[in-house]
C-alpha cells in the first residue's frame, strides 16, 4: 500500500518557517530604528539568512528538546517507580547483545575455525560457549526468527512458512502480515481520496520478549530481525525487516531495461522494459505503485534518460539529477519521486547498475524500496527512527529480503553484482548496529545480518564442482572466480562478531546465533507430482500441467495437495471451501502420506529424497494448529521443494535438478541444518534450542518467563 | 561608474518603480522575489550542496536522536554538543556562497535603499541641506550659496563650521517638486537633486565626488569639481505599508526573499 504525501502543507510550513526564519535574523541583525545611511552595514548576507533556516532554528530545537528531556527526567523515573514496574531491579545484566547470523552453518563455522579463519568466534567459543542450536519446524527464517522473538513453537506463533494458503481461495497469501486499502473512498469522477488509512496486521501471534521486557521498562534497540514488519509499538526501538515490501507492495520487483528481449514478466520476481532510442541516447519509464488516487489507473511512470559513453559506462537523469553511471558500479541510493497528483507525491528509493553497453545496452533497476527517510509505510518503531537513521547514516535498503537474489537467478545481473550489491546492504547493516550498541547503553541490542543466508543461497554450487547448476552458469564449470565466496562471508562475519566484541563488557551478555544452517539444493521435488502420481491430486479435464497457484487443481477429486516450501495440506471438508476429506478421516489419510512420503527415494539417483514427514500434532502444540501444513515435509541434504512446487504448480515429473544459481538452501529436515550459537558466557545445555533465547533473555533481566513459552533458560536449571 | 550606476538605477529603479501608483508592495515583493530566486540559483551553484545536505541531515538526525534516547541524559547532552559542532560546520559551508553573493547583494540593497529608505520632502515640513567642502573655509572668504527651484523655499542663510568646512541650510517643500538645488562659489556652480511629495522614487540623499563613495552614493551621477565633497539632504525615513503596518523596507525585503527561496528551493534542487 501507498501513502499519498500531500505537499501543500509543506509549503505553508515552509512560508512559515522561512518568514519566522527571516525575521529572526532581521531582529538580530542591527538594523537602527530610523533608516540607517548605510543599510547594506546591517546586512550579513543570504547565506546567514539561509544558515539561520537551519542551524538556528535547529539550535532552538535543540535546546527545547534537551531542556524538556532533562525536565522530563525525574517525573520519568519516578512515574516508572510508582507504576510497579519491576525494571531493573532484578536485572543480573547490563545489556544483552544479539548478533544474528541468517543461515550460518555449523559444519562450515567449525570448519572455518578449526582452520584458524574465525579468530573472533573461535574466541567466544574458547572463553565462553559455542554449541550447534536446533531450530525449528520447518527450519525458515520466518518461522525460526518468530520463535526466537517469542520463545514458543509455530503453533503458538502462527507462522509455517513465507505463505499460508487462503482456505477460500486456496491461493497463496503472505503469513505475516497483511496490508489493507482504506475501507472507504470519496469519489470524485476519477479521482477517489481515501477517508482513513490503511491498515497493516502483523499476523505473528504471541508476544516478543523485548515487548515483555520493555513493559518492565527495559529498553531494547531492534534492528532487522525478521518478521517486525509492521513495527510493533513498544518500549525501544526498532527498523523492520523480512517481509517488509518494496513500494509496489511486493517482495521485491526489480526492473530490467533493455534494447533485447521481449519484455514483460521474469519467471520470479522482476520486470523487463523496453530502452528506446531517444536521439543519442536511451530513454526509458520506472514503473511504480498505481496511483492511489485513482480507480484501476495503470502504474506512476518516472521517466530517464541514459547516455551511454562506451566501456560500459553512461549517464543517467532521473528526477532531475544526473548520475554517472560507471562500469560494475552501483548508482548510490536515488530518490524516486512518483507524482500522484499535483502536489501529491509518493517516494521511494533505488539503485541502478549499467549490465551491458554492447551491442545492447541494459541497465538493471534494484526493487524501488521504501525511502526510510520519508517512509510511505511505517517500517520503525517510533516511525521517526527510520528516519533518524537515514538522516544520520545516509539512504539504505528497507526491503525485506533485501538482496536481489532474484535479478541473478534470471541473470539479469552476474555473480559480482549481487555480491556488491549483498556487502553494500551488509555495510549498512553494520553501520545501524554499530550506532545501536554506541547509543544502547542497557538493555537489548539485537540485529540480524541477512548476506549470510543470501550469499549461501547463490554460491553455495561453488563449494560443489558438480552441482547441476553450473550447468547453467555462463562462466562454465570451470568457474574458480567464486569458490572462496562462502569462506570469504564466514570471515567477513567474523569481522562482525571482532567489533561488536569491542561494545561487551562484564556487564553485557552477547549471544551470536544462527537460525539454520545451511545444505546444497541439488534436487527439486515437486510433490504436487508425486501427490496425482499417487492419486491425492487430481487435474480439472484439460487442464495443462504447469499452472502457477494450483489453478488447473479439481478441488472436487483431491485429497492434498502442496505449495509453499515445505508443507502438504489436506482438502479438508469443512475447513476448505471445497474441502473432500471428511474430517474423521483427515489423522488416518495424514499418516498415510506421511508414511509413504517418508523414506522417499530418488530413483534416478538412488538417493534419499526425504528422511522425514510429521504430521503436523507430532510436532506442534498450540492455538494456532488449523493454519499449519498438515504434514511438514523434511528433505533429505541436496534436495527441496521444487521451484515448481513452491509456485503452486503441478508437473509431470517428481524429481528435477535445480539449474539456479539459488543453489543452497535450507529447508529441509530440521536434523540437517541446526543453527549456532556462541555466548561470552558458559551455559550448561547439551541441546539449547533457539526457542530458549526469549526465556533466557528475561532471566537474565530478572523476570519469570510466562508459562506459555516453550524455551527453557539456557542459565536455569532446565524445567522438569 | 556613474553609467554603471545609472544602468543599476535605471533596472533596479524600474522594477521597484512597478505598480507604485496602486502599491509600493508590488514592486518590493517583485524585486524581493526576484532576489530571492537569484539568490537560490547562485547559491545552488557555489555551495557544496552535497555537503551541506549531509550535515543538514545529521543535524536533523542530531535533534532526533534527542527524542530516540531521551532516557538517557548523557545522550542527550552528547546529541547538543554534536548539534552545535554541526552547527559550526553549517555555518562554515555558507561561507563560500556568501562571498559570492554578497557584493551583488550589497549593491542591489544600495540602490533598493535608494528607492525605499527616504521620502521626498513632505510639503510644509523643513528639512537641512548641506555641504561639505573638500576643505576647511577661510574666515573671511567667499561661501557657497544656494538657488533653490521653484516650490522649494530656502528658509536660513547657510550655516558654517569652518573647521570642518561644511556649510547647511534649512528648506521647506511648499509643493510637489522634482528638481535641483543650485550651489553657486567661487565662480563654479554645483547642482543636487530635491524632490517633494509622493513617497517612493529614487531619491539622492547624497551626491558625492570620490569614485568610492560613488558605490554607495547611487542615486545621482558624480559631482563635477573636487572643491565639494558631496552635498546631501536629510530625507524623511520611509517605511513600507501593508494592511496598516508599516515596516522598514529592509524587513518586507528579507521576509519575502528569504520566502521566495524557501519555496522554490524543491523546485531548483537547492538545498540550505
Amino acid at each position: 500500500m501507498k501513502k499519498a504525501v500531500g505537499n501543500g502543507g509543506r509549503l505553508i510550513a515552509r512560508l512559515v518557517v522561512g518568514g519566522i526564519a527571516a525575521l529572526t535574523l532581521f531582529f538580530l541583525v542591527d538594523i537602527p530604528s530610523a533608516p540607517p545611511p548605510e543599510p547594506y552595514l546591517a546586512y550579513v548576507g543570504p547565506g546567514a539568512g539561509f544558515a539561520f533556516l537551519g542551524s538556528f532554528m535547529s539550535l532552538l530545537a535543540a535546546f527545547l528538546v534537551g531542556a524538556a528531556s532533562i525536565l522530563a527526567w525525574p517525573v520519568r523515573v519516578l512515574w516508572r517507580t510508582l507504576s510497579g514496574k519491576k525494571g531493573w531491579k532484578d536485572a543480573k545484566v547490563r545489556k544483552v547483545i544479539f548478533l544474528g547470523l541468517d543461515g550460518y552453518d555449523p559444519e562450515l563455522a567449525e570448519r572455518y575455525m578449526g582452520e584458524g579463519k574465525l579468530p573472533n568466534l573461535a574466541g567466544l567459543r574458547d572463553s565462553g560457549t559455542y554449541s550447534r542450536l536446533r531450530t525449528t519446524y520447518p527450519p525458515l527464517s520466518p518461522v525460526a526468527w518468530s520463535t526466537f522473538a517469542t520463545g514458543v513453537n509455530p503453533a503458538k506463533h502462527s507462522l509455517y512458512d513465507f505463505l499460508n494458503r487462503s482456505m477460500k481461495t486456496y491461493l497463496p497469501e503472505l503469513s505475516s502480515s497483511r496490508v489493507r486499502e482504506p475501507a472507504r473512498f470519496l469519489r470524485l469522477g476519477k479521482w477517489r481520496f481515501p477517508l482513513g488509512k490503511a491498515s497493516i496486521d502483523m499476523r505473528r501471534k504471541s508476544k516478543t520478549f523485548w515487548s515483555i521486557l520493555g513493559d518492565e521498562g527495559i529498553d531494547s534497540s531492534i534492528l532487522r530481525v525478521p518478521i517486525t514488519f509492521p513495527p510493533e509499538k513498544f518500549n525501544g526501538r526498532m527498523l523492520s525487516a523480512m517481509c517488509t515490501p518494496d513500494l509496489l507492495g511486493t517482495q521485491g520487483t526489480f526492473q530490467q531495461f533493455t534494447t533485447v528481449g521481449e519484455g514483460g514478466q521474469f519467471d520470479e520476481a522482476g520486470q523487463q522494459r523496453p530502452l528506446t532510442r531517444n536521439g543519442k541516447g536511451f530513454k526509458g519509464a520506472i514503473e511504480g505503485p498505481p496511483n492511489p488516487l485513482k480507480d484501476e489507473s495503470g502504474p506512476m511512470i518516472v521517466a530517464f534518460t541514459l547516455q551511454v559513453n562506451g566501456a560500459g559506462s553512461g549517464k543517467l537523469a532521473v528526477n532531475g539529477s544526473s548520475y554517472d553511471l560507471k562500469p560494475g558500479e552501483y548508482t548510490p541510493w536515488i530518490r524516486l519521486t512518483f507524482r500522484a497528483a499535483p502536489g501529491v507525491k509518493v517516494e521511494g528509493i533505488a539503485r541502478f547498475l549499467l549490465t551491458e553497453t554492447s551491442p545492447n545496452v541494459s541497465l538493471y533497476v534494484t526493487p524501488i524500496n521504501i525511502d526510510p527517510e520519508k517512509p510511505a509505510l511505517p517500517i520503525s518503531h517510533p516511525t521517526y527512527y527510520a528516519t533518524y537513521l537515514a538522516k544520520l547514516l545516509g539512504a539504505y535498503s528497507t526491503l525485506g529480503l533485501a538482496e536481489d537474489t532474484w535479478a541473478l537467478n534470471e541473470r539479469v545481473i552476474d555473480e559480482q553484482a549481487f555480491l556488491d550489491q549483498a556487502y553494500s546492504i551488509c555495510g549498512e547493516r553494520e553501520a545501524m548496529f554499530d550506532n545501536a550498541l554506541d547509543k544502547t547503553k542497557k538493555g537489548i541490542v539485537a540485529c540480524v545480518f541477512d548476506t549470510s543466508d543470501r550469499v549461501q543461497h547463490m554460491f553455495f554450487r561453488y563449494l560443489e564442482p558438480d552441482h547441476p547448476a553450473h550447468r547453467n552458469n555462463p562462466h562454465g564449470n570451470g568457474a574458480t572466480q567464486y569458490e572462496n565466496v562462502i569462506e570469504d562471508l564466514y570471515q567477513r562475519m567474523d569481522t562482525i562478531v571482532g567489533k561488536a566484541l569491542k561494545h561487551v563488557d562484564k556487564d553485557t551478555v552477547f549471544f551470536v546465533l544462527s537460525d539454520h544452517g545451511f545444505k546444497s539444493f541439488r534436487r527439486g521435488i515437486n510433490l504436487n507430482a508425486w501427490l496425482l502420481q499417487n492419486g491425492y491430486l487430481a487435474l480439472k479435464d484439460g487442464a495443462d500441467l504447469g499452472t502457477p497457484y494450483l489453478k488447473g487443481v479439481d478441488w472436487s477429486r483431491t485429497r492434498a495437495y502442496t505449495f509453499g516450501l515445505t508443507g502438504v495440506y489436506l482438502n479438508q471438508e469443512g475447513r476448505e471451501a471445497q474441502g473432500i476429506v471428511a474430517k474423521g478421516d483427515a489423522a488416518a489419510l495424514k499418516r498415510e502420506i506421511s508414511d509413504k512420503l517418508s523414506g522417499l527415494r530418488d530413483d534416478e539417483l538412488d538417493q534419499l529424497a526425504i528422511q522425514q514427514a510429521w504430521p503436523k500434532e507430532t510436532i506442534y502444540h498450540g492455538p494456532y494448529m488449523d493454519v499449519a501444513p498438515d504434514i511438514v515435509i523434511g528433505y533429505a541434504n541436496g534436495y527441496r521443494s521444487s521451484w515448481d512446487a513452491a509456485l503452486g504448480k503441478v508437473t509431470a515429473e517428481v524429481f528435477q535438478d535445480n539449474l539456479k544459481a539459488w543453489s543452497g538452501d535450507h529447508c529441509v529436515d530440521p536434523a540437517l541444518v541446526p543453527g549456532v550459537i556462541f555466548c561470552n558466557r558458559k551455559f550448561d545445555s547439551d541441546n539449547p534450542g533457539i526457542e530458549d533465547l526469549a526465556p533466557t533473555t528475561l532471566g537474565l533481566f530478572g523476570q519469570k518467563p510466562p508459562a506459555y513459552m516453550d524455551g527453557n533458560d539456557l542459565f536455569a536449571a532446565p524445567k522438569t | 561608474m556613474d553609467f554603471f550606476n545609472l544602468v543599476l538605477r535605471t533596472v533596479i529603479g524600474g522594477i521597484c518603480g512597478l505598480g507604485i501608483g496602486l502599491h509600493p508592495m508590488i514592486g518590493m515583493t517583485l524585486i524581493s522575489s526576484l532576489t530571492g530566486i537569484g539568490m537560490l540559483w547562485v547559491f545552488g551553484r557555489t555551495s557544496n550542496q552535497d555537503a551541506i545536505a549531509t550535515t543538514k541531515k545529521r543535524l536533523q538526525a542530531y535533534l532526533l536522536e534527542m527524542r530516540l534516547f531521551g532516557d538517557d541524559i548523557g545522550l542527550v547532552f552528547s546529541a547538543q554538543r554534536k548539534l552545535i559542532f554541526g552547527n559550526v560546520r553549517y555555518i562554515g559551508l555558507m561561507m563560500k556562497p556568501m562571498i559570492f553573493l554578497t557584493a551583488p547583494l550589497l549593491l542591489l540593497l544600495i540602490h533598493m535603499d535608494a528607492f525605499y529608505g527616504a521620502t521626498p520632502l513632505v510639503i510644509g515640513e523643513p528639512a537641512v541641506v548641506t555641504l561639505q567642502a573638500s576643505g576647511r573655509f577661510g574666515t573671511n572668504a567667499a561661501v557657497p550659496e544656494l538657488e533653490a527651484p521653484a516650490g522649494i523655499r530656502v528658509e536660513t542663510p547657510g550655516v558654517r563650521v569652518i573647521e570642518s568646512g561644511q556649510m547647511s541650510w534649512r528648506i521647506r517643500a511648499e509643493q510637489p517638486v522634482e528638481g535641483d538645488l543650485k550651489f553657486r562659489w567661487g565662480g563654479k556652480e554645483w547642482t543636487k537633486s530635491v524632490a517633494s511629495g509622493d513617497p517612493f522614487r529614487n531619491l539622492s540623499i547624497r551626491r558625492v565626488t570620490g569614485l568610492w563613495d560613488s558605490l554607495l552614493n547611487v542615486g545621482e551621477d558624480r559631482l563635477a569639481q573636487d572643491e565639494v565633497d558631496w552635498i546631501e539632504i536629510r530625507y524623511p525615513a520611509a517605511e513600507v505599508p501593508l494592511a496598516g503596518l508599516k515596516l522598514h523596507w529592509l524587513i518586507w525585503f528579507f521576509v519575502i526573499s528569504m520566502v521566495a527561496a524557501y519555496a522554490l528551493k524543491g523546485y531548483f534542487g537547492v538545498t540550505f
